[in-house]
């Protein structure tokens, strides 16, 4: 799941979780689920490091972005 | 004739020029070359323009764009209009517009291409694409050399490093630039880029040319990604800038339009999200805890029902019992009244009399067999139909058997 869409998920299972009468077992699945995302997303933006790649016609090569600081 | 009535004023007549002159000069260009340039410190510049036989005085006001230094002596084409300054009886050209000879039939060109494009909608803002705010893929069209890349850089770095940066070094100006540029818009797209910023840092209007031109608007018009222009700086405009989806004032500020959503804020976001649900969990479960305590309380009120039902039943049962008992009881008892009675008579002391037998009375009392009989003691003698009274005269005992 892209980023963007775990984070529309989320926002789904908060809105899910609001309505009236949810059962109980779906409530906790739903908890459960919302907090493994929020972890994942969490992590995914703490890991997160800019790559710099330079194009040339249809290649790709990373480069080191040193030469840019 | 000349009549009074032919006569005007001077005011009258200046009129009649300044209506004449400002109506059919209304927006001229001319070409010719600068003289007594003078930069006012209000920010007005005043100069004439000349030739080999005539001159004008000529102003340009403060807010007017002017992208070179104007120096004596140098050819310039200038756009604008006539007016008169009554007071002095003077004219002179406003100028709006005004740039070096040579430059001048690019602008002219330039706005002839903007009418173009204008009719054919490339600037229409509905037609613009949506920048979008998590891209994972910024695309980079410019100088790998100098500021603007690593203001675009250090900047996409602080603010989203979740996103990779597709870097197309770009040839900004002279001859070879609108075609690179055309390249690199390509490329990028090919790329799959979510967004492209396509940019160079300041320069002079000559050297932001490449960005002016119709092949470069048609690529940034045709692009799948959207485009962010960042060219030149806050005073030119470029072509390009008004096509692309979104423009910024600066290398740096497009690359946080590229952005829209700092890493800091997604992170505010996300624990405020996760403490969303975790409160509403513990709302619902409260709930759910309310809604048992109701659903306990109608149990046990169900449960109590039975117990009562049972005990009912068990005094209604106990109650036949006890009634069973009782009836047997008196039963039991009335046979033992019975057999009481018919003892009791079996005991009777005048059952003897009835027998046969006689009894003893002294002073009204039954003798009992062991009590003595004295001389002369007056008693009665009782049988069964007949009392008789006698006195004791012998009162010698023997025993009888």
């Amino acid at each position: 799941m892209k980023f963007e869409e775990k984070i529309k998920r989320i926002e789904e299972i908060g809105s899910e979780m609001e309505e009236n009468g949810i059962e109980l077992e779906r409530l906790i699945k739903l908890y459960e689920e919302g907090i493994k995302l929020t972890k994942e997303a969490r992590t995914f933006l703490e890991k997160a490091e800019l790559k710099i790649s330079k194009i040339n016609g249809d290649k790709i090569k990373e480069v080191d972005d040193d030469e840019f600081e | 004739m000349i009549s009074d009535d032919n006569i005007l004023s001077i005011s009258e007549l200046t009129n009649l020029i300044q209506r004449d002159l400002e109506t059919n000069f209304a927006d001229i260009a001319v070409e010719g070359e600068i003289s007594n340039y003078k930069l006012h410190s209000s920010g007005h510049k005043y100069f004439s323009l000349k030739d080999n036989n005539a001159q004008i005085s000529a102003v340009m006001w403060k807010g007017q764009r002017l992208s070179f230094v104007p120096e004596d002596g140098q050819k310039v084409i200038a756009f604008g209009r006539l007016t008169v300054y009554p007071p002095r009886g003077s004219y002179q050209m406003q100028v709006n517009l005004m740039t070096p000879k040579g430059i001048g039939d690019l602008f002219l060109q330039l706005e002839k291409l903007k009418e173009k494009l204008k009719v054919q909608g490339y600037f229409d803002l509905n037609r613009k694409k949506q920048i979008p705010q998590f891209p994972s893929i910024i695309g980079v069209s410019t100088s790998p050399t100098g500021a603007a890349v690593r203001d675009i850089i250090t900047t996409i770095r602080r603010r989203y490093p979740l996103a990779k940066v597709y870097l197309r070094p770009t040839v900004v100006q002279g001859n070879d630039a609108a075609p690179d540029i055309v390249k690199a818009i390509r490329e990028l797209n090919s790329q799959n880029c979510d967004v492209i910023i396509i940019g160079r840092g300041g320069g002079s209007i000559e050297d932001l040319w490449a960005y002016n031109m119709e092949e470069v608007a048609n690529a940034i018009y045709k692009s799948n990604s959207s485009i962010i222009s960042a060219v030149g700086h806050e005073t030119d405009f470029t072509i390009a800038d008004l096509v692309a989806d979104l423009r910024a004032a600066t290398p740096t500020a497009a690359a946080e339009l590229a952005t829209p959503y700092k890493i800091d804020d997604l992170l505010n976001y996300i624990s405020q999200q996760e403490r969303n649900i975790t409160d509403i969990i513990y709302e619902k479960i409260d709930e759910i805890k309310l809604t048992l305590t109701d659903f306990e309380k109608d149990r046990t009120k169900n449960l109590i029902k039975s117990k009562l039902d049972y005990f009912y039943q068990k005094i209604d049962y106990t109650q036949d019992t006890i009634q069973n008992q009782i009836k047997s009881k008196i039963k039991e008892l009335n046979y033992k009244i019975n057999n009481f009675e018919a003892e009791l008579k079996s005991i009777n002391p005048e059952m003897p009399l009835k027998r046969g037998y006689a009894m003893l009375k002294r002073n009204g009392k039954i003798v009992k067999s062991n009590e003595k009989l004295k001389l002369s003691d007056k008693i009665e003698i009782i049988r069964q139909s007949q009392v008789n009274k006698a006195v004791i005269i012998n009162k010698n005992q023997e025993d009888l058997f």
